[in-house]
């Protein structure tokens, strides 16, 4: 296979690989209405954003909840796009299907709700990086310098073997 | 023959020492205490050995030096030569290894690092007498080139003792593992791994001086052959 056609199905293959894209449900309440786009992959470290468009949102507010942690909440527009976010210090450690409930809030009252689920993903550390860079100079060295020494000691051994084939006596020490 | 299956034998174990310390250091044992970068502390197990390595190899090179300078024996400089060049190799894994581990641990101001660090500074200076010395040799063989060699492989006797005892007595934050009087600072397990690593780099360090000790004396041989030959 050519150079070209590896680096093409490379592409193709980093194109279809899955990747997290925004989850949206709706909450309804009469001719209000918002849409509440989130990614469904929560990454610890980073802010968490929940996205929202709204139609005849006056007097509305949305709330979301993990359990167990501080809700937030944001006031809606009368239409338009608002977003709210989660510090990234929400989570500490990764976990699935974690659940997450929104309110559609008037007055302070709950006029519509539901829950879905998101997952809690931890990146790799920074200094992961570091230690794996360390390690692949250190046997790219001691792999080098090795494979140096077996290959100048073969090409030797042919050069002396190749010599002594070659002496006028043929080699013949009279051992 | 017998000497290549030794050769191959010390070679296996200590490959096999290092692996079983990689899977050790890396997977099974916990993060050393006051590392503010706890995974790319794990370099130490092999950053540790591969620096006293180098160690060990400038120690050789002043011994065959001072052989060759007192009875001005083959041997000595053989030695010499053939250590100085596994010091490059295995200096140049802990300078390497050490550099990755610093930037993680201490952040971005590596160049910096190597002028204000003491330990940092003489390891780095001790690496380059060898580099001295493996380039002085690339010329072509002779009583000078022997001589001058044998006088830059010397200056060990000054450049080992003091990068090793550099982070002891002198301005450095470079942490002291070996002989530290805080015997806190690592747990015994984990001093046990850093221990079998040491052993498993050693006869690495072996298998490679036995190797590179018969290249040395097969380009000997083959050298005298073409004599022979032209004579």
């Amino acid at each position: 296979m050519s150079g070209a056609r590896v680096a093409l199905a490379l592409a193709l293959a980093l194109l279809l690989l899955p990747s997290a894209a925004a989850e949206t449900v709706t909450l309804t309440d009469g001719d209000a209405s918002v849409s509440v786009s989130y990614n469904p992959v929560f990454r610890t470290g980073e802010a968490w954003f929940i996205d929202l468009e709204v139609e005849n949102g006056d007097g509305y507010s949305v709330e979301a909840e993990f359990s167990g942690a501080e809700p937030r909440s944001k006031a809606l527009p009368v239409a338009g796009g608002a977003s709210f976010s989660f510090p990234g210090a929400t989570f500490h450690s990764e976990a699935f299907n974690v659940p997450l409930e929104l309110r559609l809030l008037r007055d302070g009252n709950v006029v519509a709700n539901t829950t879905v689920e998101i997952d809690v993903s931890v990146p790799p550390a920074e200094d992961l990086l570091w230690l794996w860079g360390g390690m692949t100079v250190f046997w790219l060295g001691i792999a080098g310098y090795a494979g140096w020494l077996h290959r100048r000691q073969a090409e030797l051994r042919r050069q002396l073997e190749s010599h002594i084939a070659a002496a006028p006596d043929g080699g013949e020490d009279g051992d | 023959m017998k000497s290549h299956s030794i050769t191959g034998a010390l070679g296996a174990t200590g490959f096999v020492l290092v692996l079983l310390t990689l899977w050790q250091g890396l997977l099974v044992m916990p993060p050393a205490r006051f590392f503010t970068a706890p995974n790319a502390q794990r370099l130490f197990y092999l950053h540790v050995p591969s620096g006293l390595m180098a160690y060990l190899a400038f120690m050789l090179v002043v011994a065959g030096s001072g052989w060759w300078l007192w009875k001005r024996t083959p041997q000595g400089d053989r030695l010499a030569r053939c250590a100085a060049e596994l010091g490059l190799v295995f200096g140049a894994m802990s300078l390497a290894s050490g550099t990755f581990w610093m930037r993680a641990e201490w952040g971005p101001d590596i160049v910096m690092r190597f002028f204000s660090d003491m330990r940092l500074a003489t390891t780095l200076a001790m690496w380059l007498l060898l580099v001295a010395y493996v380039t002085w040799r690339r010329q072509p063989d002779s009583e000078a080139v022997r001589r001058g060699a044998a006088i830059v492989g010397m200056l060990g006797v000054i450049s080992v003792p003091l990068s090793y005892l550099s982070s002891r007595f002198l301005r450095s934050d470079h942490p002291v593992i070996i002989g530290s009087d805080n015997q806190d600072a690592l747990a015994p397990e984990m001093r046990l791994v850093l221990y079998a690593g040491l052993l498993g780099f050693l006869l690495l360090f072996v298998a490679l001086l036995r190797t590179r000790l018969e290249l040395e004396r097969l380009e000997e041989e083959l050298l005298a052959a073409r004599l022979e030959g032209s004579a």
